[in-house]
């Protein structure tokens, strides 16, 4: 496998893949492969149906390589087009969602993250408690804590990857972290309510 | 964010304090500093929320799972099988495959401008040690996709062409041809060392430009050797009939080009014809057995099999064509052919070969994969 020191900089990749070079375009798959990957199970549980997916894509960028813009983009235009090919594919599982309702503002006033993640636990707890939260949140609100933190997404990015508007990222954030504390709050109560308010 | 007193998740999730967090910049960090000096008393609250980012960055790395190699190489290798077949290209690390159609597009349309209604010259870039090479293409306003495969290998590459013929590029050489084929006859430059099996199509002849050299064929198959720095190029044939003629002649007599028949040096199967560059001389020879042992060695075996395993078959191939063919399950080995393979071209005899013992083919770096089922021994 070539890896970027084969080519001076980005930019030499990306003409090379432009020009044809199958070890260019090698590069740039390995580069996005496991993000692509993780991210395409956690919105399909049919995995060979994500295999499938992220092969089209990369055959149909390997087409159009002479019209694609450049490599900063590139990886925000994959996770795009695999989860708008995902969702086309089986509509049901991504649609299920109560994301436009209001915030509800009784969560917000609920204990932050930083009291229930007491110095008292390990930190190796507060992380498996932090995990399984994020798990147990609704789909698209994990999605979007995953694009945000996990791969690094931008507001703008992250809306555009969803197909929703910048405000709904942000509700979606919003949501997932009054959710994390109360799904939290449940395993520390007393913990918590002696920190907040004694 | 210019209004005061925002709780930690208002900047956590604001994207521009989270890339600053995980990736600061000069920008980033002039902005988050400013910031601190105009609201002191948020301090202590943006210190919580970097570390709010921190954690979930960790976390949802762990969440991420861990990464699964092998199918990230399986779904690569999907990938390269589906452009190789579109492309029909050697696809690995090593050949280089580059469709050119688009730095030359320029080039040729502007020839055509030139000289248009006449044949016209398509000019590669002149790095070394690649010369100007002549392709006499009609100047219609088909647009060409060029072709351009190099083999940097120390290894034999087997090219499939779009019409069937095959073609065992030896290691250093290139060729360069439309990719569609299409127009009235089949096109290839040639630099270097390469083995052809022609498919047969008496209306489209097929024609290798090397050299200064132009071999004509109906469909055939043969070897043509013609490296940038040798003084000779040799053209040897294995099967068929075969005409070659120095470049230069077709200024005099452009219908050699076109026509169904074959004029200029007409060489018969284990002939062999000499061009000197220098002096553009062209003599007829007999293959030398130590010099042209390649050549000479994509001999036929018999290709006429009556329940033969396919093992042996392969083996066959292997040495005829010099080639190594691998099994990505031994048991396809076991299976049984019944067939005569004398007749059509290595790619016709591995459709074959693969149709009746359901497998199938495919040339991954240097080598011809077969897969399948298999069958019991």
């Amino acid at each position: 496998m070539a890896d970027l020191s084969t080519y001076q900089n980005e930019s030499v990749l990306w003409n090379a893949f432009r020009q044809g070079d199958i070890e260019a375009f090698e590069q740039i798959y390995r580069t996005h492969s496991t993000a692509l990957l993780s991210y395409g199970k956690r919105l399909s549980t049919d995995h060979d149906l994500v295999k499938d997916a992220i092969q089209d894509i990369f055959i149909e960028i390997w087409k159009r390589r002479e019209n694609l813009r450049d490599l900063h983009t590139i990886k925000f235009y994959l996770f795009r087009v695999l989860r708008n090919r995902l969702t086309n594919l089986q509509q049901k599982a991504l649609t299920v969602s109560t994301e436009d309702a209001p915030i509800d503002e009784e969560l917000l006033l609920t204990p932050s993250i930083e009291l229930i993640l007491t110095e008292e636990e390990t930190l190796t707890d507060q992380q498996h408690r932090l995990q399984r939260a994020i798990e147990a949140l609704p789909n698209r609100q994990r999605e979007a804590i995953m694009l945000a933190f996990f791969h690094n997404f931008s507001n703008d990015e992250i809306a555009r990857i969803m197909g929703i508007n910048h405000q709904s990222v942000i509700n979606n954030l919003n949501r997932a972290f009054a959710s994390l504390r109360v799904s939290l709050t449940d395993f520390s109560l007393v913990l918590c309510l002696l920190l907040n308010y004694f | 964010m210019k209004e005061k007193n925002y709780r930690r998740e208002d900047f956590v999730a604001d994207s521009y304090f989270r890339q600053w967090v995980i990736s600061p910049d000069d920008a980033s960090s002039t902005y988050w500093q400013l910031f601190l000096d105009q609201h002191p008393e948020q301090r202590e609250t943006v210190r919580q929320a970097t570390d709010l980012v921190h954690k979930l960055s960790e976390v949802t790395t762990r969440l991420a799972g861990p990464a699964n190699r092998s199918e990230e190489d399986a779904i690569w290798q999907a990938i390269q099988r589906e452009i190789v077949q579109n492309q029909e290209a050697p696809l690995t690390h090593e050949p280089v495959i580059r469709p050119v159609w688009s730095r030359f597009g320029r080039v040729a349309a502007a020839s055509v401008a030139v000289v248009a209604g006449l044949s016209w010259w398509l000019l590669y870039p002149t790095t070394a040690p690649l010369q100007k090479t002549r392709t006499h293409q009609s100047a219609t306003s088909r647009p060409l996709q060029l072709v351009e495969k190099i083999n940097t290998t120390q290894q034999p590459v087997f090219v499939v062409l779009t019409d069937g013929s095959s073609v065992i590029l030896q290691k250093n050489s290139r060729l360069r041809y439309d990719k569609t084929l299409s127009g009235n006859r089949r096109e290839i430059t040639l630099e270097g060392e390469a083995y052809f099996d022609v498919a047969k199509d008496p209306h489209k002849p097929f024609i290798v430009y090397a050299n200064d050299l132009v071999t004509k064929v109906l469909g055939t198959s043969f070897n043509v050797r013609a490296y940038a720095g040798a003084k000779d190029v040799v053209v040897t044939v294995r099967s068929g009939r075969v005409a070659v003629f120095p470049q230069a002649d077709i200024t005099r007599a452009p219908e050699q080009l076109t026509s169904d028949k074959l004029t200029g040096m007409v060489l018969s199967p284990n002939e062999q014809a000499v061009f000197n560059r220098t002096d553009a001389r062209l003599v007829q020879t007999r293959p030398n057995e130590t010099a042209d042992a390649r050549a000479l060695a994509f001999q036929p075996v018999s290709f006429d099999y009556q329940a033969v395993p396919v093992r042996e078959v392969f083996k066959d191939i292997e040495k005829s064509y010099g080639l190594p063919v691998v099994f990505s399950n031994q048991a396809v080995g076991n299976c049984r052919l019944t067939a005569d393979l004398r007749e059509g071209t290595l790619a016709q005899k591995l459709d074959i070969i693969c149709a009746s013992v359901e497998a199938n083919w495919d040339i991954q770096a240097t080598q011809i994969v077969v897969s399948g089922r298999g069958c019991h021994p």
